[in-house]
């Protein structure tokens, strides 16, 4: 589904990815762990198409394509979400109009008819109440005046409807206390499925025991530096980031501290 | 004297008389004298005028407009223009009233609804002064018509009235007087609409000088809302001003929204003369090509406990020119007064030009006030969150913008309206982003 093969990426003419080399299979999850300015959020980015990353050398083929040549529209289109570390507020812009009108445009895209106002209602029904979100979300301006936790439910509502066949969760944990976290956990589980791929991309190894991934990369200094199956975790949360020495040492903090 | 000379040349140099209808009060007639020669002695001198700084001067200076407007022989198909509603309707073609098209329909107790100049003697001209705006000099001594709108104590109008000012082909090279006149008695409740359409002025070669003015009297606790439409074609010109005296307790808020027409300038003057009264004002522009739009807000908080809420929002495009000019005064005596002022602007194009000037003037110790202005670019983060979630660069672009403009949209609460801008703006964006596609593929 997905492969990266020697990706490099720079912002601000400063390198930070450094040569990334990942391949994701129809059905799996990788989670991508790293301290803090490894380059795990510039992956999730460069994979989403944000022009103020500039690829500086390697390929990233999704579907058989090229993704690298389309902008981030079409890879949307072609069935890539990104699931934002910091969801934006857009007063103004109700999460319904927004939402039934990016659903549409999916549908238009694969060739589907669209869906009227009704459908994309009874279809949102579930999936809000899967995400324990208000009845009203959908009234509501895209995000404004939503706690840290619903945004991020928000995000995971919003993958659920638009059903990608790659999901890139960019630290979907961060900021989310137990509940939201197991909240967020059975939104993606209900979406595993053998055609949809996950990119899971975290700091800490709790989200883990919630969404079990089939592979864990550890991402430092712009490399992956060790890649193993989902025991691999555990022992990145037992050891820190120290165990696997050099650079990822230097920088390393692991989730002790989440609360 | 060619009618075909400048106003300025036309009234200045010329021996124009005040347009006196049969049986005119003689208190009106006297008003539209002093006003002829008020003007007389100003002229258009605005030049290195503090009011009209980034104002546009030429076209009133340099513009060929007839000050007699004649009103409208063929009915057309002007009814098409206007709306199916239920609400009380005044229509106006060329600056006159046009009974055919109008709806006065039936009014509570307490309410009385005329085209003004069948109104009699009145309290004109106490609020819109002469001295210090030509235009409002002209408007006085040649106005054709407009409302005149009084409630009693404790009336209340359920529908809102709505007036509509159309130029059609007969207005070409003519100035456009509407006059209006509200005087909401204490505890009355109103609304008011003030629609301007000039559908013929789309082309160029064409033109009318629209300049209206609007006086209103808030009693005691009453409420008015008052909501302005500016939709005329790229050839007209707008110079029209709102003049509101607010008394204690009362409530009176503002929409402007304007859309249209090659250069408009708005002013709105609100005087809080009685404890407690509260004032909120909010407008929308949206300007692209080469329009100029100018809004110009002066409040006074002349006593204690008085509130006011200011919100103006700016969308330019292309080599659009947009002034915001928002004083509010407080005087030394008003104190506890609550006054929030904020302009922001959205500039989407290069080329456009935005002078924003918010300005407080505080001479009270004790109050609350605030004022800011920002003008900037569309915001990339909530561009590419869009774009991300599959929306095209363009779509995304209509969508933010239309959501910067809804905050105001969303405040007009006469149901229809609100629809109704929402369509004309989203129309208008549509085309805005039309345009900007055409320019930047070198099509334009």
């Amino acid at each position: 589904m997905l492969k990266i093969t020697h990706l490099k990426a720079a912002i601000e003419g400063k390198e930070i990815l450094k040569g990334i080399d990942l391949e994701i299979k129809p059905g799996e999850i990788h989670a991508i762990m790293g301290p803090n300015g490894s380059g795990k959020s510039t992956l999730s980015q460069v994979l989403a198409g944000n022009e103020n990353y500039e690829v500086t050398g390697g390929s990233v083929e999704f579907l058989g394509e090229d993704l690298l040549e389309k902008d981030a529209t079409e890879r949307a289109l072609d069935g890539i979400f990104l699931a934002f570390q910091y969801p934006v507020e857009i007063p103004g812009i109700s999460n319904e109009e927004f939402l039934r009108q990016a659903v549409n445009a999916q549908r238009r895209h694969r060739g589907e008819s669209e869906l009227d106002a009704f459908d994309f209602a009874g279809l949102a029904k579930d999936k809000i109440d899967l995400l324990q979100l208000k009845n009203d979300l959908l009234e509501r301006s895209l995000n404004v005046g939503f706690s840290g936790g619903e945004k991020k439910r928000n995000e995971i509502f919003q993958m659920a409807m638009l059903e990608p066949k790659l999901a890139v969760l960019d630290e979907t944990d961060s900021g989310l206390d137990i509940d939201a976290l197991r909240v967020v956990a059975e939104g993606v589980n209900s979406l595993r499925d053998s055609g949809r791929s996950f990119l899971v991309i975290t700091h800490y190894q709790r989200l883990l025991e919630y969404i079990v991934p089939d592979h864990v990369h550890v991402l430092s200094a712009g490399r992956i530096v060790k890649s193993g199956g989902k025991e691999l975790a555990l022992e990145l949360e037992e050891k820190g980031y120290t165990w696997l020495g050099g650079a990822a040492g230097d920088l390393a903090t692991i989730g002790k501290e989440a609360s | 004297m060619s009618p075909f000379d400048t106003l300025q040349t036309l009234i200045t140099a010329g021996d124009l008389t005040v347009p006196g209808k049969p049986g005119e009060p003689a208190g009106n007639l006297k008003l539209r004298q002093e006003a002829l020669d008020s003007f007389r002695r100003q002229g258009f001198n605005l030049n290195g005028r503090e009011d009209w700084k980034y104002g546009n001067i030429k076209p009133l200076v340099q513009g060929r407009f007839n000050p007699l407007a004649k009103g409208h022989e063929e009915q057309g198909d002007l009814a098409r223009l206007l709306p199916f509603t239920e609400n009380h309707r005044l229509v106006f073609v060329n600056g006159v009233f046009d009974a055919s098209l109008s709806a006065l329909g039936d009014l509570p107790e307490g309410v009385r609804l005329t085209p003004l100049a069948a109104g009699g003697e009145t309290d004109l001209g106490r609020l819109a002064r002469v001295e210090h705006n030509p235009v409002t000099a002209l408007n006085t001594a040649f106005w054709q018509d407009g409302l005149l709108l009084e409630t009693a104590e404790d009336a209340r109008l359920d529908r809102p009235v709505e007036l509509f000012f159309l130029v059609d082909e007969g207005g070409n090279r003519t100035m456009v007087s509407p006059r209006n006149l509200v005087v909401a008695g204490a505890r009355s409740r109103l609304t008011i609409i003030e629609r301007y359409l000039a559908p013929f002025t789309e082309s160029a070669n064409t033109a009318a000088l629209v300049a209206p003015v609007t006086e209103i009297t808030c009693g005691e606790d009453a409420q008015v809302q008052h909501v302005k439409v500016f939709r005329e074609g790229r050839g007209t010109l707008h110079y029209g001003s709102t003049h509101v005296r607010q008394q204690a307790g009362s409530r009176y808020a503002s929409h402007e929204i304007a859309l249209g027409g090659h250069s408009l300038r708005r002013e709105l003057h609100v005087d809080l003369d009685g404890a407690g009264a509260t004032c909120d004002l909010k407008a929308l522009y949206l300007a692209d090509g080469d329009q100029h739009m100018d809004l110009r807000t002066r409040v006074n908080h002349n006593v204690p406990g008085c509130q006011t809420d200011e919100l103006y929002k700016g969308i330019l495009d292309g080599r659009a020119r947009a002034v915001f000019d928002g004083l509010i005064k407080v005087a030394r005596d008003a104190q506890q007064t609550e006054a929030f002022q904020t302009n922001r602007n959205l500039v989407l194009s290069d080329d456009a030009v935005c002078y924003s000037i918010p300005r407080l003037e505080i001479y009270a110790d004790d109050v609350k006030c605030s004022h800011g202005s920002t003008t900037g670019q569309m915001d990339e983060e909530q561009l590419f969150f869009l774009r991300a979630r599959g929306f095209d660069d363009r779509t995304a672009r209509t969508m933010l913008t239309m959501a910067f403009a809804r905050e105001i949209i969303a405040t007009v609460t006469d149901e229809n309206l609100a629809a109704f801008l929402a369509d004309e703006t989203e129309e208008r964006l549509l085309a805005m982003a039309r345009q900007d596609f055409h320019t930047r593929n070198g099509e334009s």
